[in-house]
């Protein structure tokens, strides 16, 4: 049973430069659709600027959509009335990356939990003050840190706070928008775990967007790779991580450092260059600057997201005749782990 | 379990005053205005005079032990006029705070907040305000509305509530940017309570420094504009008319400008303190322990 639809989302930010300049576009997310089916994890992967996070927002109707749909347990969240979008607000949860910055410094974890206790529900303080108690015990932290302000918690609790402010309305779905990318790498694993944890106890959706592919490898259920704006591989964690398709998978595959001085000369897919500006993206594949395997159809036509093998999904003209297994042979026995 | 309601209300409300009292600049910030407020208050018991009482005979005498401050050219007591111009220094000065806050801090957060076009209106409106010399703009305020202290308070927060909105404005936008404001309209919290529970809290610090800092010279501007025949009228002992009154003496009988001007300064001063010492412990990322 699908939680969340996304169909033919788009989001582009006006920009101008200068009075008598032409309007630009940024096309943050340029016409993505994908599910997400209750209680599982889609991870979101792809480098800074590939709209990720503008993904994430959207969905959750915290930036408005400029077109697309976003069926949310049914019911279009593109069009909710006031009613419904507080409903949905509950439904919903989000954890950004720098924790920190996702706490209001002058309020207590006391108030920060009591907020949305207080909007959705009307109970007394006293419930209120148990069920945050719980919440706080569930997420790894105790009714001691009940009175404490964020600048006086660590990195790693402080997220552990933003995740229970996240979960405590028993929401249906998360936006995860890089949870661990700021935090310490045993940090990270504890967190990681602690999502996993709370994912199943309460069957939670999580849309985890991360650039990391070794965290989305350990969360997710299916993995969606987007380059400036569009999705350009998607499929199970198994199939993307053993079989890629896309050359861009596959160079973000072999790119991943492997703890073994024995693969330190190993082939690898290679990318050429920078990501190129959103303002003005590549004709054609939006890839094929970058693509070592570009052909001349690739600068002309912009593939379509193709469904090749059984729910894998590529964007790539030659998604037919490429195979990376080679390339990735290597690495299976440490991926694979 | 160890927490309960009342260890709940206590922990929030007497941490403020506690962490106050060991801050030493501000306990003397607060001594310094309790005893201008002190003068205020009983001017009818301390001062051995009438501010108005004028006496011939006595003209411009130095300090003694019968007029400890001396006496000014129509020989009334400076100390009783002293005495008696706390009241008017501190009322207007708190008055115009207020009210210029009153109107700047709410017009900041609209524009911080909603941006766009509400924010080009309310810069313009504030840019506008800003580009008028103050005294010139107070000025023309107080011939329309006629002499007298009041009109003075109104004038003066009429022409300086822009420092205000462009102050909170700035603060806001920056604080827009954070993710705890998306994260707060993520768990369903309106822009009303966005504005007042996420964004001002964290605008607090610079409106108490900017506070502090507008008392002084709402004095001064009030007493600029009694010099020139606007506000506060003759026999009324406002400190500003005293010391500008006493500049034409000021060789003769400098202790008819010093006084005052004494007042004048430890009066902002004590406000500075004070102020200071608000911010450092209303803000807690500045808290020790």
């Amino acid at each position: 049973m699908e939680l969340l639809v996304v169909e033919d989302l788009r989001k582009y930010f006006e920009f101008k430069k200068g009075l008598f300049a032409r309007k630009q576009y940024v096309r943050a997310v340029d016409g993505v659709s994908f599910s997400v089916e209750r209680g599982t994890t889609l991870g979101v992967v792809g480098e800074s600027g590939s709209g990720k996070t503008t993904l994430g927002l959207t969905i959750l109707r915290l930036i408005e959509p400029t077109s697309g749909r976003i069926l949310f347990n049914g019911s279009d969240v593109t069009r909710l009335s006031k009613e419904e979008l507080k409903h949905f607000r509950r439904s919903t949860g989000i954890v950004f990356q720098d924790p920190y910055s996702s706490l209001n410094p002058r309020m207590r974890v006391k108030e920060i939990l009591e907020r949305p206790l207080k909007i959705h529900s009307d109970e007394g303080e006293e419930s209120r003050v148990e069920r945050i108690i719980k919440t706080l015990e569930e997420v790894g932290l105790s009714a001691e840190h009940l009175m404490r302000y964020p600048h006086e918690l660590s990195g790693g609790q402080q997220q552990r706070v933003a995740i229970a402010r996240a979960i405590i309305l028993k929401p249906l779905l998360v936006v995860l928008d890089e949870p661990t990318s700021s935090l310490d790498v045993s940090v990270q694993a504890q967190i990681l775990n602690l999502l996993l944890d709370l994912q199943s106890r309460h069957e939670l959706t999580y849309v985890f967007i991360t650039h990391d592919l070794l965290t989305a490898k350990h969360v997710s259920d299916f993995i969606m790779v987007m380059y400036l704006g569009k999705v350009v591989e998607y499929s199970t964690v198994r199939e993307v991580f053993s079989n890629p398709r896309h050359p861009y998978t596959a160079s973000l595959l072999s790119s991943i450092p492997i703890p073994d001085p024995k693969l330190r000369g190993r082939k690898r897919v290679s990318v050429v260059g920078e990501p190129p500006s959103p303002l003005n993206p590549p004709k054609g594949c939006r890839y094929h600057p970058r693509c070592p395997y570009a052909i001349d159809t690739c600068e002309l036509r912009e593939p379509e997201l193709l469904e090749h093998d059984k729910k894998h999904f590529v964007a790539c003209h030659r998604a037919g005749e490429l195979s990376f297994r080679e390339f990735l042979a290597d690495m299976d026995s440490f991926l694979s782990e | 379990m160890w927490f309960n309601k009342e260890r709940i209300r206590s922990l929030e409300s007497n941490e403020v005053l506690r962490l106050f009292l060991k801050h030493k600049r501000g306990v003397a910030g607060l001594i310094l205005l309790s005893f201008m407020l002190f003068i205020a208050l009983t001017a009818d018991f301390i001062a051995p005079k009438r501010f108005d009482e004028v006496d011939p005979s006595s003209r411009l005498l130095p300090p003694s032990t019968e007029h400890i401050f001396g006496t000014d050219q129509l020989g009334r007591d400076i100390f009783s006029r002293i005495v008696y111009g706390a009241r008017i220094a501190l009322w207007v000065g708190l008055l115009v705070v207020v009210v210029e806050a009153g109107i700047g801090v709410p017009l900041g957060l609209i524009a911080g907040y909603y941006g766009g076009s509400v924010d080009k209106l309310i810069s313009a409106i504030t840019d506008m305000l800003w580009a008028f010399p103050p005294i010139i703009l107070a000025l023309a305020i107080v011939t329309i509305l006629g002499p007298g202290l009041t009109n003075v308070v109104i004038a003066v927060s009429i022409v300086s509530w822009a420092p205000y909105t462009r102050v909170v404005r700035a603060k806001t936008l920056s604080i827009m940017g954070r993710e705890f404001i998306t994260a707060a309209r993520a768990v369903g919290e309106s822009s009303l309570s966005i504005m007042f529970r996420y964004v001002l809290p964290n605008t607090l610090a610079p409106i108490i420094v900017l506070a502090t800092l507008t008392i002084p010279s709402a004095i001064l501007y009030t007493t600029a504009l009694s010099f020139l025949g606007f506000g506060a009228q003759p026999p009324t002992p406002d400190w500003g008319a005293m010391l500008n009154e006493g500049k034409d003496y000021i060789f003769k009988a400098p202790w008819c400008s010093i006084f005052p001007g004494l007042f004048i300064t430890l009066t902002a001063l004590s406000f500075n303190l004070l102020g200071d010492a608000l911010r450092d412990v209303l803000d807690p990322k500045l808290r020790l322990g």
